[in-house]
């Protein structure tokens, strides 16, 4: 195969040939057997690279890296050097300059202390915590500071004897769907750890099938989430695009690969409206592995409806 | 997402304008300094970005690396950014770049350019070497059951940049313009950096074509 022929098979099967050359393409392959081959075997060779075992992206990988750059963000912001707040703080320098007083100036330096605590407790009671009344932590900053919220991580360093706490905040976001960051944050969310989140965000975008990026985690949740019912609930919302490619594709690999019968049987009934030639080696394949009658015999059905041999040869 | 990949690839327009306002209005408060708009624009493009550099970089700890340079770096750029290209896109460009040197760095075989293409297909070894393994058969090649390994070990031996335009291409179906735009070639270079993918690919694969 020349080099040129192959460039045209990968943008074809990319999808990048413009129209007007993809048409007469199309029409070369209706010609010639051996150009068919050609792009057949470039279309499986394709389609084995997605056999690669994809990257798993979890929730906690994601928290983790995010507090880690949400921190150092912090530091920068707060003009911190990340080696310099490993270094001693200020209360260490004084213990150390306590340290190193003359032995009679101690107990002055000590009681002088003292007072500044007591004096500093009485003039600025909102500081401090639990003094008195409250047992409720209140923050340095303005009063009506609204601090609040899971706390992610603490940490302490022995070196300077601060704290550092880092709060997820909890945060309610109202507003259309069509909204890019709601959007987003919907399409993220299909991948929640909760199955009920899961469906909820599914219904929040069934009027929204028509955008791409949407019917892609769809088909991501109807070959790849454990919970039946939401593959499920994908499934359906994906059938008025069965008539796609790439739908198509997930549907035919639904079949083959979804341990719920069900599921399959759902997924052959919306291939029935959507026949295609280039499905019938997979559905002869599955109609010899299939173990549901019933699968089996949707498949034969369809294979039928499309005057195409029920066995493998 | 789909309207930052359509601005990337130039179809940018008046609706779309609109339907970016609120990340827009986002991005302005993170150049002002507000922590939490910067940090909600992270949560918006952080997961498609960490998993881009797992995909390209195969290893947890190097892909947390990318993930804290690219985005220190887009915190660091952000008052630079001048709404010439989309946000996605620019973001994209960063830890594209960030992924690009690890794996420089890390030795992948050296960079091609268009000119030495002819060259190094007379010369690819993958390319040329009759491959007597039996599993080679065109329909049984694909079969095996370490073929994910296969695959890795075959990606492995692309450049980095032939590797980043097939993983921008195959596996995170973006458009081969917005991925010239993103990797900061023409599409026609990386048309040719696919092209010599997916032939180094089927070589190493055992598929003569």
């Amino acid at each position: 195969m020349s080099e040129t022929r192959e460039q045209q098979i990968d943008l074809y099967l990319y999808g990048e040939m413009p129209y007007a050359d993809r048409d007469a393409f199309e029409a070369e392959i209706g010609g010639s057997e051996e150009l068919a081959q050609q792009v057949e075997t470039q279309r499986k060779f394709l389609r084995a690279m997605n056999e690669r075992e994809p990257a798993e992206v979890s929730e906690a990988l994601l928290a983790e890296c995010r507090h880690d750059l949400m921190r150092e963000i912090y530091r920068e912001r707060q003009g911190v050097p990340a080696a310099a707040a490993a270094g001693p703080g200020w209360w260490a320098r004084f213990i150390e300059g306590l340290n190193g007083m003359r032995v009679a100036w101690q107990p002055t330096a000590a009681v002088a202390l003292l007072a500044l605590g007591f004096w500093g407790g009485r003039m600025a009671p909102g500081v401090l915590t639990g003094v008195g009344g409250s047992n409720q932590a209140s923050f340095v900053g303005e009063a009506s500071d609204p601090v609040g919220g899971d706390v992610r991580s603490v940490e302490f360093s022995p070196e300077s004897g601060g704290v550092e706490i880092v709060l997820e905040q909890r945060r309610t976001i109202r507003g259309n769907p069509d909204d890019p960051l709601i959007r987003g944050l919907l399409i993220s969310n299909v991948q929640s750890p909760n199955s009920g989140v899961r469906l909820e965000t599914l219904e929040a975008l069934q009027p929204r099938t028509e955008d791409s990026d949407i019917r892609t985690a769809l088909i991501s949740v109807m070959l790849g989430d454990d919970n039946p019912g939401v593959r499920l609930k994908a499934l359906e919302m994906l059938a008025a695009h069965r008539a796609q490619p790439e739908v198509r594709d997930a549907l035919v690999e639904s079949l083959r690969r979804d341990p719920n019968a069900g599921m399959r049987v759902q997924a052959v009934d919306l291939l029935t409206d959507a026949a295609d030639r280039e499905m019938v080696g997979t559905l002869q394949e599955l109609v010899r592995d299939e173990q549901d009658n019933y699968v089996r015999y949707k498949v034969e059905r369809l294979l039928h409806d499309m005057s195409a041999s029920v066995d493998l040869y | 997402m789909e309207a930052a990949r359509a601005e990337s690839v130039g179809l940018a327009g008046a609706a779309q304008d609109v339907s970016n306002e609120s990340e827009r209005a986002l991005i302005e408060a993170a150049q002002g300094g507000d922590p939490d708009a910067f940090e909600q624009l992270v949560r918006l493009y952080d997961r498609s970005v960490m998993r881009v550099t797992m995909n390209v970089l195969r290893s947890p700890e190097d892909a947390r690396d990318a993930y804290q340079e690219a985005f220190l770096k887009v915190y660091r750029k952000l008052d630079t950014f001048r709404f010439q290209c989309s946000f996605h896109t620019w973001l994209y460009r960063i830890a594209t770049n960030v992924c690009l040197d690890q794996l420089r760095r890390k030795g992948v075989r050296k960079e091609h350019t268009v000119d030495d293409r002819d060259d190094e297909f007379g010369l690819n070894p993958l390319q040329t070497a009759a491959d007597g393994r039996p599993e080679s058969a065109p329909d049984r090649v694909y079969e095996g059951r370490d073929l994910g390994r296969r695959i890795e070990g075959a990606l492995e031996e692309l450049s980095p940049k032939e590797r980043m335009v097939f993983e921008l291409r195959h596996y995170e179906g973006l458009r081969l313009r917005a991925i010239g735009e993103i990797v900061g070639i023409s599409e026609e270079a990386a048309k040719n950096s696919l092209f010599r993918a997916t032939r180094k690919l089927r070589g190493a694969l055992g598929e003569a074509g």
